[in-house]
């Protein structure tokens, strides 16, 4: 059978029959590097993660360490050259507090991403492609949690899981998996009606490997960007439930703790007034961090976005 | 002969809408027997290639297979579980599709698809599975094959994508080959490539194809046997050659005459079927090309016509067939192919439907008609808004109608 199939001639040989390849990814990079805020978020999420690092293995002072700053009668000290960030009232560096806090807040936004990640991305591929009573489940199930007060939901969760680290995720979790599901659920829905995915099938492959090898790659793209706006909401909300005093606890500290005081008594009033300090410098680090993941992560929406190619 | 390979019976296949239910395929039957080529030819919409989904199982929701059977090696492909269909698509009967590029799932990598396609029948041993994918590659002529496994589809031309489409049909070396308008998408030097390609995998490996097709050319030039359905039902069926010389049913004489010639006159206009396929819905009474047909008789309106055998291998569903057209008719010099235009036998119309035909067709004949059925003036009376259409176009059969009614 050789003879009649051979290739078609060998002037093609070396030839070149195709451009250099740009893959989506790369070219999606490429584009992401040229979105000056995306990259200044870039660059402001590295240094925090940075940070976070060096603060497992060094802070300044012990953050729990009450002799960390002078002794004073009534006022927690300001900030001066020996404590960059102050100290709050019950003498603790406030510096090494928030590097601590740091570490918590992305804990917090990765880890509830990947949790959002796993329940959403599941949930909603099988609703999309399973369709029929499944999709039904699933559906009713994501618009009974939309109609939940998230908050409210974050509470209840909160006060019948118990403090924690874990829990806390978990509760943030419950409140914001649905986006990723119904994104996931509609991404499934329409490329499963693609012919490529009629051809695999006429190719004999099996429903999990579909939907794993053919399906998921094909609606990498927009998971992607959710995952990166569920962070920021994350870390928002583990930021207000420890405001509240609901979250992390002492001897952890996260910013929205410690700019309430970490549990000391005073009020956020109160505090504000006599040690503006305290509230100031973790509510400036929540919101630089907030900023930087939706710069972003509108950046990696419009890299990834083909009809925004230039 | 040996025994089919695959064997089509009384295969109804229907789609439940909202709107009713689409006789899609209806009592269709053929065999395929190992090692030929069989063409499955009709325009859009006749149900080509739904016959094909319902051979390898892929009608989805709403669509039904509703009885036949599809007799695949002793085994019954509307029976078995889905497990057992899932082992027979692409390892024994693969299937080709018409836009390659769409076809082409455009994240994964040319060779990882072709894998694909062997690993889920673990036909091939694990460890020979990336070089029979070069080798593959290599057997439908991609050039610079060890290099191109690596691209992404979009990356291929039209033509060499579709090489690597039939190469992920080859790879588990399938004994059907199910081509579902394969050079469509394609330019012509191009097809003329993957025509040859399909021929010489055909001859090579003794692998049976079916091509579905709108295109005659391209079934002349690879099929032995040719299957041409229209509105869902194979209206003539027989060895090519024949089909061509000698068509029996008018749809097949009429898609042969509206084939473009490099012979013909250029001044003389390509001909065309007038109107569209049928509504499958509700398809007319009598046999399905009745409205279309220029060689209808009263019969046909009201009884269908079964597939008939007339002699060499040969099977046509028609109440007149060409022979007859050309002794009794004058198919052989008429250039008028609107329906009817032989036979002179007109379908009962009901009102609007006149009053549509009087606009385009504007038949002095069917004026006469209209001007002096009683019964049809006093409704066309009763109908203002076809009364004002007919105003515009023909004042004359207006004033008929109020010469008719002022007699009353």
């Amino acid at each position: 059978m050789a003879a009649v199939l051979t290739p078609l001639g060998t002037e093609y040989e070396g030839g070149v029959l195709a451009r250099e390849q740009v893959s989506l990814w790369r070219d999606g990079l490429r584009r992401l590097r040229r979105n000056k805020l995306a990259l200044a978020g870039a660059f402001y999420l590295i240094f925090i993660i940075v940070v976070a690092l060096v603060g497992f293995v060094w802070t300044p002072y012990d953050p729990k360490s009450q002799n960390a700053c002078p002794v004073q009668p009534v006022f927690a000290d300001a900030p001066s050259a020996a404590h960059p960030f102050g100290c709050d009232p019950l003498n603790r560096d406030l510096l090494s507090q928030m590097m601590q806090g740091a570490q918590i807040s992305l804990i917090v936004g990765v880890g509830t991403a990947l949790i959002v990640l796993l329940v959403g991305v599941s949930l909603g591929m099988l609703a999309g492609y399973a369709r029929g009573w499944i999709d039904g489940v699933i559906s009713t199930v994501i618009n009974v949690f939309y109609g939940v007060p998230t908050l409210l939901l974050a509470l209840i969760l909160y006060v019948i899981l118990g403090p924690g680290l874990v829990n806390i995720m978990i509760a943030i979790s419950a409140t914001t998996w649905m986006d990723m599901a119904r994104l996931v659920r509609g991404q499934t829905f329409s490329i499963r009606e693609r012919e490529y995915i009629e051809a695999a099938r006429a190719s004999g492959t099996t429903g999990p490997r579909m939907l794993l090898t053919h399906i998921f790659p094909n609606a990498l793209g927009p998971i992607i960007v959710q995952a990166t706006f569920i962070i920021p909401i994350a870390i928002l909300t583990e930021a207000f439930l420890s405001f509240l005093g609901l979250g992390i606890r002492p001897p952890l500290f996260s910013w929205g703790g410690i700019a309430s005081g970490s549990g000391d008594g005073t009020t956020p009033l109160s505090l504000l007034q006599s040690a503006a300090h305290i509230v100031i410098f973790p509510s400036l680090a929540l919101s630089f961090t907030l900023l930087a993941f939706n710069f972003f992560g509108d950046g990696l929406r419009d890299a990834f976005d083909p009809r925004q190619k230039r | 002969m040996s025994r089919p390979i695959l064997e089509v019976k009384n295969l109804s296949t229907s789609f439940f809408t909202d709107d009713g239910e689409v006789k899609a395929v209806r009592n269709v039957s053929f065999e395929l027997f190992p090692g030929e080529t069989l063409g499955i030819v009709g325009e859009s919409g006749c149900g080509k290639s739904v016959t094909a989904m319902s051979i390898l199982g892929l009608v989805q929701r709403p669509g039904k297979i509703v009885s036949g059977q599809i007799m695949f090696k002793d085994k019954d492909l509307t029976k078995v579980s889905a497990e057992e269909l899932r082992q027979v698509r692409g390892r024994d009967i693969a299937m080709i599709f018409q836009d390659p590029l769409s076809s082409m799932n455009p994240v994964l990598r040319i060779g990882f698809q072709i894998d694909e396609a062997m690993k889920a029948h673990n036909k091939i041993q694990k460890d020979d599975i990336a070089p029979r994918g070069i080798e593959l590659l290599k057997q439908v002529r991609v050039p610079d094959a060890e290099r191109r496994i690596k691209d992404y589809p979009h990356q291929f031309s039209g033509g060499m994508r579709q090489r690597a489409m039939i190469a992920m049909g080859l790879s588990n070396r399938p004994e059907v080959l199910i081509a579902d308008e394969p050079t469509t998408a394609l330019d012509v030097t191009v097809q003329a490539q993957i025509l040859e390609l399909l021929r010489d995998l055909n001859q090579d490996m003794g692998m049976s194809i079916i091509l579905i097709t709108h295109n005659l050319g391209v079934v002349a030039g690879l099929c032995k046997r040719v299957v041409v359905m229209y509105a869902g039902e194979i209206v003539e069926e027989g060895p090519v050659e024949q089909i061509f010389e000698n068509p029996q049913h008018p749809y097949t004489w009429s898609l042969l005459r509206s084939l473009p010639r490099v012979d013909s006159n250029r001044q003389e206009r390509l001909r065309s079927i007038e109107g569209l396929p049928p509504d499958l819905i509700a398809p007319p009474p009598g046999c399905e090309f009745n409205p279309r047909c220029p060689f209808r008789i009263e019969k046909c309106f009201s009884e269908d016509p079964e597939l008939e055998p007339i002699g060499n291998a040969q099977h046509v569903a028609c109440w007149v067939t060409m022979t007859r057209a050309f002794a009794e008719m004058g198919a052989a010099t008429i250039t008028d192919t609107r329906p009817g235009a032989a036979s002179g036998v007109r379908p009962p119309k009901d009102l609007l439907e006149v009053v549509a035909d009087l606009r385009t067709l504007a038949e002095p004949e069917v004026l006469e008609t209209l001007a002096q059925d009683p019964a049809l003036l006093e409704k066309l009376s009763q109908e203002p808004a076809a009364l004002e259409r007919l105003n515009e176009d023909h004042p004359a059969v207006i004033e008929k109608v109020i010469e008719n009614l002022s007699d009353d």
